[in-house]
């Protein structure tokens, strides 16, 4: 069996890993538009029940950075921290570019969610950065 | 860093996904390198020279404006 058809173990639990935390993200996100917003819960459950959402979009970052702990293939591990650059870049200085704005000019407030967002859409752009300078979009894009 | 990759591999008739296989890496590695766009690690230089029957330096070659610096 050759490395072309081998199953690569680390992109499969990278797969499952990111299906979970999207489950966990959309399950959280829909119990809280139903308990907080529907039923009115409140207090400290309330607390704990509207970070979960946040929290599993924050598994994302961890499910990456293991991506490229556990990647056997030093082109592909570059690539990934190519990509991990890029997005990071594009996402800090959006949110400080956008902090300052909203803070002397009067421009409409951005939700902090949107700022994780982002970092998503740049580890595409990241993938597109290594495709132009690299050749090849990496396995993550 | 220049690399005779590309010529080592035509002279066994070797593709890239072949060379990538004894390598245990992907097609895209062997293509990076080959192109110049990537410097292997030097365990996978280590590797290469191995998989030929070489000396690192046979494959891999410092840079002209390199060498006359010094």
């Amino acid at each position: 069996m050759n490395a072309s058809s081998r199953a690569k173990p680390e992109k499969l639990r990278y797969l499952i890993r990111i299906a979970l935390a999207m489950a966990l993200y959309l399950g959280s996100l829909f119990a809280a538009e139903i308990l907080i917003e529907d039923r009115g819960l409140s207090g400290w459950p309330a607390y704990m029940l509207a970070a979960l959402p946040g929290l599993a979009f924050a598994a994302v970052f961890w499910i990456f950075v293991r991506l490229i702990v556990e990647e056997r293939d030093e082109f592909f591990r570059m690539l990934y921290v190519r990509q991990l650059m890029v997005a990071t870049g594009i996402a800090l200085t959006a949110a400080a570019v956008w902090g300052f704005l909203e803070t002397y000019m009067p421009v409409p407030h951005v939700r902090a969610f949107w700022w994780p967002t982002i970092w998503c859409f740049g580890l595409g752009i990241g993938a597109i950065y290594n495709k132009i300078t690299m050749g090849t979009f990496g396995e993550c894009a | 860093m220049k690399n005779r990759l590309r010529v080592l591999r035509a002279m066994r008739e070797w593709s890239q996904q072949e060379l990538a296989d004894r390598l245990e890496v992907s097609r895209q590695s062997v293509n990076a390198i080959e192109t110049g766009k990537y410097d292997p690690s030097l365990p996978l230089a280590f590797k290469i020279a191995d998989v030929f029957g070489l000396q690192i330096e046979e494959i891999f070659l410092r840079d002209v404006a390199e060498q006359a610096a010094e």
